[in-house]
């Protein structure tokens, strides 16, 4: 369907009070500028996404059996799950989120995206760099560090070229800008690809011994969550809320608090994974410390973003974008009150080295990331595809499947783990009965996976009806209508 | 916190009130206006919340950080540090046989006391551990080698001296657990002082134990 330029600017004197005029031409004109790369990440996060899966489902299989698999080197717990971790974190989030800031870039700029094909070549340098490690992870060959697994020689170089090349394609955007005020998901976006980079090359400097280097691997752990995956995510629903809400976002000054709180206190909290191990008691004490501190940051997105949406959650059911955004920023919340909660050193004494890690880790990497992520995709592939999403059985599927999963996921294994910490703090009872105790619940995260499992191979179904199938090509309309919901009257029929 | 609109909510287009077919097809509604943010401060509440979490903080870290040195303690281990130092009678009763137990012994005479046939001898029934508390207190203090016998069973081995790695106390408790709890075993208390007057008196003894020896201690 064509867009007339006269049309356009009848139909936006109503929003006049509004400061920021998009006309549809316009922001067409910065999606398509972005369409390879974007497109090229997106493609990518998603393969990624199917064998995170399998990997994923693997690992905690062999928790209900384990002699699963266990013939070949290559397939056993020690090498599946670290490899889960790592197509996960740098496959499928890091991936999608490269698309996601070169989409809202150029938007928030109001330029064409610069530099794209530097941009699509660092993709592809990335997502060599991570086959070349997981394939050596598979081997065996692997630095032994949470998180930073990936071979140190071979794989991290690659992986630190391509998202220098992704962020140069992002500073390059930034630097061609045509507005004077920075939205903030332009910060958070902007901030995470140094930080990104220095935390990376500080993580796998290869002199650290002892403790130094479990010290610095948490810096990096923690970090890698909180200073990039959160950073990019936090941008995308910025963006997301007030966008399909049509309403700006609640307070300027509360963003401002949220995002230099977040660079100050978040950087500082690595140590508290290390509670109760061979630390100096000052790095400890200043990590927990500064995770308490995080309550600020947190509790500020919390009502700006609260705010934002407030009266207003009805239009959730009008738009996937919205309700996957809405369920990460609660998450967003929750998991960082979680955190502060098991940063505290009567709660860690517990949760340390149980299962509780596991849900937690999962409430902020797939309901606060990966939801996020989802609702991107939602909003962003119609968009560059200039396509419509064709099936609204197969999105509320998707929702249902993996929220309600994910929810199982989280309340069994956290269950779970308090109940395999305390007992393995009962003195006389044997190591046994705290595995023992963790069996049922374990079981249920391995029927979550599957739930999980099902509900991605429906996203990933729907994604390529809507790339790659010609049959609905010509479908136009949103499946679910975006604009002010709250105007749209329940229908009579 | 209500579901009223905002002052700054656009207003309300009569006569768009439907999800009309024309509308649905009319690609500008498909893109609404760019966000931005509002110059609202927020709530006062959350900058007094703010300034109450930084005095926590503040204290927090004042309290736990300790030195800037590398030594690795924290909260919760100081505070136990400190009650042990406040005299024996208290601490007796915070020590717990059981814990000592499960981390010191339990690797050799496992969990339940039998110990692994022909390698560990077991702690339930044996003589050595119902009979004189002297010798018990000895073997845990200074260590066993060489042959000994329990339950009908001849075991040859070395159960390494416990003196610098367990306090008087740790002993005592450990002792009392494994006579009177651990297994079904019946036996009578040990006090403080025994293991304090015999750690006294052996403390220049460089070698574990015999049982010849100790037979020979219990006679006299």
């Amino acid at each position: 369907m064509t867009i007339q330029q006269g049309q356009v600017d009848v139909k936006q004197e109503d929003n006049s009070q509004y400061l920021n005029k998009a006309s549809a031409m316009e922001m067409e004109t910065y999606d398509q500028s972005g369409r390879q790369p974007v497109l090229l990440g997106f493609l990518i996060a998603v393969i990624w996404l199917l064998i995170g899966t399998v990997l994923g489902d693997l690992s905690s299989f062999k928790f209900d059996h384990p002699d699963l698999l266990s013939g070949q080197a290559y397939l056993t717990f020690g090498r599946i799950r670290p490899a889960h971790l790592n197509a996960m974190v740098y496959g499928w989030a890091s991936t999608a989120m490269f698309s996601v800031s070169l989409w809202l870039m150029p938007r928030l700029c109001r330029t064409r995206l610069r530099w794209g094909r530097v941009a699509s070549c660092g993709i592809l340098v990335w997502t060599a760099g991570l086959i070349v490690g997981l394939v050596l992870l598979l081997q065996g060959y692997s630095d032994g560090l949470e998180w930073l697994e990936l071979d140190r020689m071979w794989a991290d170089p690659l992986l630190v070229v391509g998202a220098a090349m992704v962020g140069a394609s992002v500073w390059r955007t930034l630097a061609a800008r045509n507005v004077h005020h920075l939205y903030v998901s332009v910060w958070y976006v902007a901030a995470s690809y140094p930080w990104f980079l220095i935390i990376f090359l500080a993580g796998n400097l290869p002199f650290y011994r002892g403790v130094e280097s479990a010290a610095v691997n948490w810096f990096y752990a923690h970090n890698a969550l909180g200073l990039w995956l959160t950073a990019v995510n936090l941008a995308l629903i910025y963006y997301l809320l007030p966008k399909i809400i049509g309403r700006p976002i609640y307070s300027y000054w509360l963003s401002l608090v949220g995002f230099w709180a977040l660079a100050l206190f978040y950087a500082l909290n690595g140590m508290h994974h290390l509670i109760g191990g061979p630390i100096p008691s000052w790095m400890i004490a200043t990590s927990i410390t500064a995770s308490i501190m995080m309550v600020i940051p947190v509790i500020a997105v919390g009502i700006n973003q609260h705010m934002t949406v407030v009266g207003r959650f009805g239009a959730m059911r009008y738009s996937p974008a919205l309700t996957l955004a809405v369920i990460a920023a609660m998450s967003y919340t929750a998991v960082s009150l979680q955190g502060i909660m098991t940063a505290l050193v009567s709660v860690n004494r517990i949760t340390h080295f149980t299962h509780w890690t596991i849900a937690h880790s999962h409430l902020g990497l797939y309901m606060f990331v990966t939801l996020s992520l989802f609702g991107g995709m939602y909003y962003i592939l119609p968009r560059v595809l200039k396509r419509e999403w064709p099936s609204r059985r197969l999105i509320r599927l998707h929702i249902l499947l993996t929220g309600g999963g994910m929810a199982l996921y989280i309340i069994a294994l956290g269950i779970g783990g308090v109940l395999q910490g305390l007992s393995l703090l009962t003195p006389g009872t044997g190591f046994e009965a705290s595995v023992a105790s963790t069996k049922p619940w374990l079981m249920l995260r391995s029927i979550s996976a599957v739930i999980i499992s099902v509900g991605h191979l429906a996203f990933i179904y729907h994604s390529y009806l809507l790339a790659f199938s010609r049959k609905h090509s010509t479908t136009q309309l949103p499946p679910f209508i975006e604009f002010k919901p709250v105007l749209v009257k329940e229908r009579k029929s | 916190m209500n579901d009223q609109p905002r002052q700054t909510d656009p207003a309300i287009p009569t006569g768009n009130n439907e999800s009309t077919e024309l509308d649905l097809h009319d690609q500008v509604i498909y893109e609404t206006p760019e966000p931005f943010e509002d110059i609202a401060s927020g709530p006062r509440w959350f900058y007094l919340f703010s300034v109450v979490a930084l005095v926590v903080g503040a204290f927090y870290l004042g309290r736990h950080m300790g030195n800037l040195d590398t030594e690795a303690h924290i909260g919760f281990l100081q505070a136990q540090k400190q009650q042990s130092g406040q005299g024996g009678a208290a601490a007796v009763k915070t020590v717990s046989g059981a814990a000592v137990f499960t981390s010191r012994c339990v690797s050799c005479h496992q969990a339940n006391g039998q110990g692994i046939p022909g390698a560990f001898p077991p702690l339930v029934k044996s003589t050595y551990v119902l009979g004189d508390p002297q010798t018990l207190v000895r073997i845990v203090l200074q260590g066993l080698q060489g042959e000994i016998k329990v339950e009908g069973q001849a075991y040859n081995g070395l159960m390494p001296p416990w003196q610098d790695q367990l306090s008087d106390e740790e002993t005592t408790a450990v002792i009392n657990y494994i006579r009177t709890e651990l297994g079904g075993n019946q036996a009578g208390q040990v006090d403080v002082e025994l293991v304090q007057k015999i750690r006294a008196a052996e403390k220049d003894r460089q070698k574990p134990w015999t049982v010849p020896e100790l037979e020979a201690l219990e006679k006299s």
